[in-house]
C-alpha cells in the first residue's frame, strides 16, 4: 500500500518494507506482542502485504496437509525399530552409560574410588583434583555424542566469546589437524567449578572433550599430566591463566600430543 | 527382562509415539541415496541408548529430531565418495531438467504439487520449511535440532518460502516451472 514509504515524524505503524521483513515471523507467531499489533495493524489496511501473507499460509497450509496425508509405514518400521532394540539389548554388554540412574550412580562410585586408590598410589596428596579428572572424564562420557550436546552451541562466535571467558584466548582451539571438526560448546560444572566443554567430532573416531576454565589454585599442575579413566584418556595441563583438560578415547600418549598442541595454541 | 520391558515401555510411550512425523521428515528431507525407514530406525537406536539421560518431560520430540538430522548429516558424509544422483533425477517428469512445465493459472494449486516442487529446493532449505512448516517446530527448537544459529534457519525458511512461491507461481507464458 505505502510501497515502503519511510514513516512520517510521530507515525507508529509498520511500513510495508518493515512488514515484508517480519511476515514470516509474523505468521510464525515468533513475533513479541507489541510488533504483531504493529503488523496485524498494517496488514489491515494493506492489500499487497495481505495477499503476500495470505499466498504464503496458503501455501504453507498446502505443503503441511499434503506431508500428513501420506501415511508412512510406522507398523513395520515400529516392529523393526523394536525388533532391534531387543536384539541389543540382549546381545551389548551392560555398559555403563546405558544403565538406570541408580546403577550409574554406583558406577561413578566406583570410578571415584578407582581413581583416588590410583592417585595415593601415585604419591598424590587427595585432594579436589583427582576428583576432578574422575568428574571431567564423566561428563565426556555423559555428552560426548553431538545427541547429548542439546543445547550446546555451534555458533563459531558464541564459541569464541565463551573461549575468551574462559580459557582467556581469543579463538577455541582448531583441531582439524587431527582430523576433528564441528565444535559444539557449553557451561558445565564440575566440582562447582564452571568449565566450558567442548566437543569435537572426527568422521570415523570418537568424539574428543576439551574442559577449559580460568586458572584456579586447586592442585591441576603446570605439567602435563596423563591419567587414564576407565576407558578414557584424561590430560591436563596449567598457565598462569588457564586450566585445560582433554578427554579422549585415544591412548594417553596420543592423547597427550593432542594436549600439547592445544596448550601450544591457547598460549 | 522385567526391567527392560519396563524400559521399553517408557520408551514407547515417549519416543516412539513420534514415529510418523519422523518418518515423514526422513522420507522428505534426506535426499538421494538415504533410506528414510534406515534413518529412522538408527535414529531410535540411538535414543534408546541414551534413554537413561533423557529428562521426561522435556522435550523428546526436539531430541529425537536433533538426533536424526545427526544420523542424515552422518550418512551425507558417508556418501561423498559415492557416485551421487541427484534428487531432481528423481523427480517425476514433471520436474525434469530442460522441461517446461505449463499449468492453466486459473487452476488452483494442488498440496501435491506444492509437496513436490519441495523437492526441487536445496536440502538445507527444505530440512528448514519441513521442521517449521510441517512439524510445527519453533525457530529455536529447529536450530538445535540443525545445529545452526536461528538468524540461520530465518534466512533459510525466508528463501526456502519465496522459492518455493517463485517455482508455483505461474510466469508470463503460463508456465509455474521453467528451466528452458
Amino acid at each position: 500500500m505505502d510501497g515502503g514509504r519511510p514513516k512520517t515524524e510521530g507515525e507508529e505503524n509498520m511500513n510495508c518494507g518493515e512488514v515484508k521483513v517480519l511476515i514470516q515471523l509474523y505468521m510464525d507467531s515468533e513475533l513479541d506482542a507489541r510488533s504483531t499489533l504493529e503488523a496485524q495493524r498494517h496488514l489491515e489496511s494493506c492489500s499487497s502485504c495481505s495477499r503476500l501473507l495470505d499466498a504464503l499460509e496458503e501455501q504453507d497450509r498446502l505443503l503441511k496437509e499434503a506431508a500428513r496425508a501420506a501415511v508412512p509405514p510406522s507398523a513395520r518400521v515400529r516392529a523393526r525399530v523394536l525388533d532391534a532394540i531387543r536384539d541389543e539389548s540382549s546381545a551389548a554388554p551392560a555398559r555403563w552409560w546405558r544403565l538406570p540412574s541408580w546403577r550409574r550412580v554406583a558406577a561413578v562410585a566406583a570410578l571415584l574410588l578407582i581413581t583416588t586408590l590410583a592417585a595415593l598410589r601415585g604419591g598424590w596428596a587427595p585432594g579436589v583434583n583427582e576428583k576432578v579428572y574422575a568428574a571431567v572424564a564423566l561428563d565426556h562420557a555423559a555428552h560426548c555424542s553431538a545427541d547429548m550436546m542439546m543445547g550446546a552451541t555451534t555458533d563459531p562466535e558464541e564459541l569464541n566469546r565463551l573461549a575468551a571467558s574462559y580459557g582467556h584466548v581469543r579463538a577455541i582451539p582448531d583441531l582439524l589437524a587431527f582430523g576433528y571438526g564441528d565444535p559444539r560448546g557449553r557451561v558445565c560444572k564440575i566440582n562447582e567449578v564452571e568449565f566450558l566443554h567442548l566437543t569435537y567430532y572426527h568422521p570415523t573416531e570418537r568424539p574428543l572433550s576439551i574442559f577449559l576454565r580460568p586458572h584456579a589454585s586447586d592442585g591441576i599442575g603446570e605439567k602435563l599430566t596423563a591419567l587414564n579413566q576407565d576407558r578414557f584418556s584424561v590430560v591436563s595441563i596449567s598457565s598462569s591463566v588457564t586450566d585445560l583438560f582433554v578427554v579422549s578415547s585415544f591412548d594417553e600418549r596420543r592423547t597427550a600430543a593432542i594436549a600439547d598442541a592445544v596448550a601450544k595454541q591457547l598460549s | 527382562m522385567a526391567e527392560l520391558e519396563a524400559r521399553l515401555q517408557a520408551f514407547e510411550r515417549e519416543a516412539l509415539a513420534h514415529l510418523d512425523s519422523l518418518l515423514r521428515t526422513a522420507g522428505r528431507v534426506a535426499g538421494s541415496g538415504l533410506d528414510a525407514e534406515d534413518i529412522v530406525q538408527e535414529t531410535f537406536l540411538r535414543a534408546w541408548r541414551y534413554f537413561d539421560s533423557f529428562e521426561a518431560g522435556t522435550n523428546c520430540r526436539a531430541w529425537l529430531f536433533q538426533i536424526m538430522f545427526n544420523v542424515i548429516k552422518g550418512r551425507r558424509r558417508d556418501l561423498v565418495s559415492r557416485p551421487e544422483t541427484s534428487f531432481e533425477d528423481e523427480m517425476d517428469d514433471a520436474f525434469q531438467p530442460g522441461n517446461v512445465i505449463v499449468f492453466d493459472p486459473t487452476r488452483r494449486i494442488e498440496g501435491s504439487e506444492v509437496l513436490k516442487a519441495t523437492g526441487l529446493l536445496s536440502e538445507e532449505h527444505r530440512a528448514v520449511l519441513f521442521l517449521i512448516a510441517v512439524e510445527e517446530f519453533t525457530y529455536r527448537e529447529a536450530a538445535e535440532i540443525l545445529g545452526v544459529p536461528v538468524g540461520t534457519v530465518m534466512s533459510r525458511l525466508h528463501r526456502a518460502r519465496h522459492e518455493l512461491r517463485r517455482l508455483l507461481t505461474p510466469n508470463r507464458s503460463g508456465a509455474r516451472v521453467s528451466n528452458q
